[in-house]
């Protein structure tokens, strides 16, 4: 009667079982493309075998190599990050140049619409370039990275995401998006970029540029390289932010499930040399060379004399509010609108028109708003590059202009530092509404795009607001300071449209040099975080999840121990026998696009030997050994072809990360009648789980140990189903 | 442990005692030096520091004095000098009985030091206003009291334009037609003289009499005259502008229509 019962459960649709159960909701949108990566190490009999033959000195040796390869990571992103930075620097400034000549030369004449359309002009051109390139040559490198990044460390194989082209189309994306004056920022880009990097130079080869140096391949493997990424990216980090500890948390937080406590060390020794390489190099640029402790390295500036009350703390509260509102609505309605993209903007060349609309879009709105608001300053009193006067006095200069001659980034920093009664508001709020859609129309177009700055942005400008506010009804009070506000503002934004907590906290805290003000931040944070969840996900989460990607969350779903994995796991299971015949495996391989397959060998009844009793899981093997086995034509009928050759794990690794494909290998008629010995090859112990074992003790397991393929067996040890990622990424993903 | 602490504070008090009797006396030969001093001063070093005195105050009051409007510079360039060159003669000379430098008797002799701080708070009222920048250099790179060609120049053409504001002051409409000329004469030699000049050599510091000038006019100009740079109707932009800001309408409306063309047309069951 109870084998009965399990047998109902089994055999009972799925979706059927699990819609009455209600309480969890099953996402159907998992797309197939996505794999794992294997985190869990492969304990065949050759690494076995390599294992023997190495000492100590191979301990030792890979041991340094591994710090070696730390150093790199941490100088080259910083290079890159350097590069973008002074590409960007220097190249605006002759766009900004240019404007304000036009703009000045025909204040006297009726020719206003010739700076407009110079305006659109070199708006449209650069970001024409970075379109096209993500358009059509590597789609992957469009956005900010972080999603894909997040994912990549999550444990899912992301196609073409750590590769060379995307590294190359990122970066010279990004600073086209930037100069072409999109709202967008490059921080995310940089993240993505560090995470390239910290991929390629872990392999010492490129498959892109079909090199290989022969060095550093005892890292070919996912396990070594999801580290190193997760190094990557936190000196990304570092070098975007100028924030080592930041990088640190931000690659803790968003990125590597699997954690320990050395790769806490290495991490942070990328990201300080990428921060001291990126200091470096810049305070040079800025002409201080050497001088580390310039002050014009920080990001958003020092706060120098920044102070705050008891009693400010419930109006950070109430800002951490607003931000978790404005993030939510700002989240919404980019999803919608992504949405409506991703059924509509089909067709490439479209979306390039789409980016280019936005493009011209956002000049004409800054242009408009520069023509119609009359915000006149003195000149010389706060620090701008490009001073236009339009129609000012002589003598003072355009204070709209001001905000929209300059980089995102330095609007940032000049809505944080400027002195008290620089900003009118009404030019404050107007900038902040027209910037919120841009920033929200912005984020998910065909190009290179980061969404900190914006979002920072935004909510320096609100914040700046709140704090003009606070001054106008306490005139005389020490403690109103736009620019303290202007930061909460800004924290609190990005907070509720990115839903960070730590490592934000840090990054804010490192990139303004301020450590007492990290409680205030770090209230915000969270306030908008509680706030912004109470709507929606992050930004980055739903763009996740919006492209199907099987990822799985901090912790297992809610209320759901009663799930078992005969519930949730994928039946029937494609398997193979031990000694395999190549024909079977050639098939199979070729009609499914499963990626790891149960070995199993028949057991016989002890008392009747002629009659199989049933089968006993002994290991599995994933395709891709299958693929090289068979590319190698490793079969057992021709051992003496191949027993001369040394069959060891660098046939595997070379091949790593890019397989071929089944249909590209030949097997000729002759040879799909041999067999191959299955035993050598496959991991002989594979985890396993009982069919009682609940959804969170299996989801646990996979976060814990990265697995990619899980055998249930039944109370007899027979194999009766497979759980993999997605099988549990359905249930979608607690925060 | 309580009677051993008493006995330690107890000989704390004995030392405190013993230290305010070494110290009286101690300080008692540094008044008697101190009054040997000031005998001392009877000589010319004394006559420098009151000589410093009178300038200084000189100095300050012409300073006061030609704040509001700012002339600091033009007026008061004499009286810098003086203070200059007196500072340098304390620095420089000895006293004619004892031969002991002057240096040595006036200054770093306390730790308030009133002359040093002084003479930096007036140093620093000159530096603050650039006021070398108003000034020629000789040929060995020191500073003279005579106008630069530039600052003469600026001067000049001030005066015109200030004349013209003043005859047709009253005349609020033609004012800014007549006057038009010397005041963009004033302006441009400022803003591509003046201004570019510094910019270039100077680490843009400019004469704060010649800024104060300017900005003074440029104020009266702007605001006081409302000369403002008039809005030309801007027809060709507002047209260009609303052609861009229709643009996503039509992108969006147009691929949501092809679409929606595109999906009838494929639905349409085939019998």
């Amino acid at each position: 009667m109870a084998k009965k019962k399990t047998m109902l459960l089994f055999y009972r649709p799925i979706n059927d079982r699990l819609s009455t159960r209600g309480t969890h909701e099953i996402n159907e949108n998992i797309a197939p493309q996505y794999e794992s990566l294997d985190y869990d190490i492969c304990e065949n009999t050759l690494m076995r075998r390599e294992e023997d033959s190495k000492g100590d000195k191979f301990v030792f040796r890979k041991r340094i190599a591994r710090w070696f390869v730390f150093l790199l990571i941490g100088v080259v992103t910083a290079l890159i990050a350097c590069c973008i930075d002074i590409a960007i620097e220097e190249l605006s400034s002759i766009k900004f140049r240019f404007l304000k000549y036009y703009v000045d030369l025909c204040m006297n004449d009726r020719c206003m619409y010739i700076p407009h359309l110079y305006w659109v002009a070199t708006n449209i051109v650069p970001v024409l370039i970075g379109t096209i390139l993500v358009t059509y040559v590597e789609p992957v490198a469009a956005g900010s990275g972080i999603p894909q990044v997040k994912c990549y460390l999550n444990g899912v194989k992301v196609p073409r995401i750590v590769r060379i082209k995307t590294l190359l189309v990122k970066s010279i994306g990004v600073t086209c998006s930037v100069l072409g004056g999109l709202a967008v920022g490059k921080e995310g880009p940089m993240i993505h970029s560090g995470a390239v990097v910290a991929a390629g130079i872990s392999q010492g080869k490129t498959t892109s540029l079909s090199k290989d140096f022969h060095f550093f391949n005892y890292f070919r493997e996912d396990h070594e390289k999801r580290d190193f990424v997760s190094g990557g990216a936190a000196a990304g980090v570092a070098a975007a932010f100028g924030a080592p500890m930041g990088g640190v948390l931000f690659s803790l937080e968003e990125g590597s499930s699997f954690w320990n406590q050395s790769l806490t060390w290495r991490i942070f020794f990328a990201s300080m040399i990428s921060t001291f390489t990126l200091n470096v190099i810049l305070s040079a640029y800025h002409g201080f060379p050497g001088q580390l402790t310039y002050s014009g390295l920080l990001n958003f500036g020092a706060f120098p004399n920044i102070s705050y009350e008891f009693f400010e703390i419930p109006l950070f509260v109430l800002m951490g509010v607003l931000g978790g509102v404005l993030g939510a609505l700002f989240n919404y309605v980019n999803l919608k609108l992504t949405l409506f993209r991703m059924k509509y903007i089909t067709k490439k060349w479209l979306k390039v028109v789409e980016v280019l609309v936005v493009s011209s879009v956002s000049a004409t709105v800054a242009f408009a708003m520069i023509m119609m608001i009359d915000d006149c300053r003195p000149l010389g009193q706060d620090p701008t590059k490009f001073p236009v006067q339009l129609y000012c006095g002589d003598g003072e200069y355009s204070a709209v202009a001001s905000i929209w001659f300059q980089n995102p980034e330095a609007s940032v920093r000049s809505l944080f530092h400027d002195p008290p009664g620089s900003h009118n508001p009404c030019t404050v709020g107007v900038f902040f509404a027209i910037y919120f859609a841009l920033s929200c129309w912005t984020y998910g177009l065909s190009v290179s795009s980061g969404l900190f700055i914006p979002s920072l942005l935004t909510g320096a400008a609100w914040g700046r607001l709140a704090g003009m506010f606070l001054e106008y009804l306490f005139p005389n009070a020490a403690w109103t300071n736009p620019g303290k506000y202007a930061l909460i503002g800004a924290a609190s934004q990005l907070g509720g449209n990115v839903r960070m907590t730590i490592s934000l906290t840090v990054i804010l805290i490192e990139a303004t040099a301020n450590i007492t003000f990290g409680l205030p931040l770090m209230i915000t944070l969270i306030t908008a975080k509680w706030i912004g969840d109470l709507f929606n996900e992050g930004i980055y989460d739903l763009h996740i999840h919006l492209s199907g990607v099987p990822i799985l969350g901090w912790e297992p779903p809610q209320l759901s121990h009663n799930i078992f994995a005969s519930q949730f796991m994928s039946y029937p299971v494609v398997k193979f026998n031990c000694i395999e015949s190549v024909a079977r495996i050639v098939d199979t391989l070729r009609d499914t696009i499963h990626s790891g397959f149960p070995v199993v060998t028949s057991v016989h009844d002890p008392r009747n030997q002629q009659t199989e009793a049933g089968t006993k899981l002994c290991g599995l093997i994933l395709r891709s050994q299958l693929i090289v086995i068979l590319q190698n034509k490793i079969f057992v009928e021709n051992k003496e072809e191949w027993m001369g050759k040394s069959i060891t794990l660098k046939l595997f690794r070379d091949a790593y990360p890019r397989y071929p494909k089944i249909e590209q290998i030949y097997v000729s008629e002759l040879e799909r009648s041999y067999t191959v010995d299955l035993r050598n090859f496959m991991n002989p112990t594979p985890y396993t789980v009982p069919l009682a074992a609940s959804l969170p003790r299996v989801f646990k397991l996979f976060r814990g140990l990265g697995l990619r393929h899980l055998p249930v067996l039944d109370n007899r040890f027979e194999l009766v189903g497979i759980v993999t990622r997605k099988d549990l990424a359905k249930y979608g993903t607690n925060h | 442990m309580l009677t051993s602490m008493s006995f330690i504070f107890r000989s704390n008090i004995f030392l405190a005692i013993f230290l305010i009797v070494s110290t009286s006396t101690t300080t008692g030969d540094k008044l008697e030096e101190k009054f040997q001093l000031v005998n001392d001063l009877e000589g010319n070093c004394e006559k420098l520091l009151e000589d410093y005195a009178d300038k200084s105050a000189t100095y300050m009051y012409c300073a006061i004095l030609n704040a509001r409007p700012f002339t600091f510079c033009e007026s008061c360039v004499g009286g810098y000098f003086e203070v200059l060159s007196t500072y340098l003669d304390i620095y420089e000379s000895k006293d004619n009985e004892t031969g002991q430098s002057c240096k040595d008797k006036l200054l770093n002799r306390d730790r308030v030091e009133i002359l040093e701080e002084t003479f930096k708070s007036l140093a620093k009222l000159w530096g603050r206003s650039s006021c070398d920048h108003c000034f020629e250099l000789d040929k060995n790179g020191t500073l003279t009291k005579n106008l630069r060609n530039s600052t003469i120049e600026f001067n000049r053409r001030h005066k015109i334009a200030q004349d013209c504001i003043n005859e047709h002051r009253n005349d609020s409409t033609s004012v800014c037609e007549t006057c038009k000329k010397p005041y963009h004469n004033l302006n441009e030699f400022y803003n591509n003289d003046i201004k570019l000049n510094a910019e270039e050599y100077e680490s843009g510091n400019v004469c704060m009499d010649i800024v104060d000038l300017m900005n003074a006019t440029r104020s009266i100009w702007s605001r006081d005259l409302l000369c403002l740079p008039h809005r030309n109707s801007q027809v060709p932009l507002v047209i260009v502008s609303s052609l861009i800001l229709s643009l996503p309408l039509w992108l969006y409306g147009m691929s949501f229509f092809s679409h929606y063309v595109r999906s009838r047309y494929f639905s349409i069951p085939s019998h």
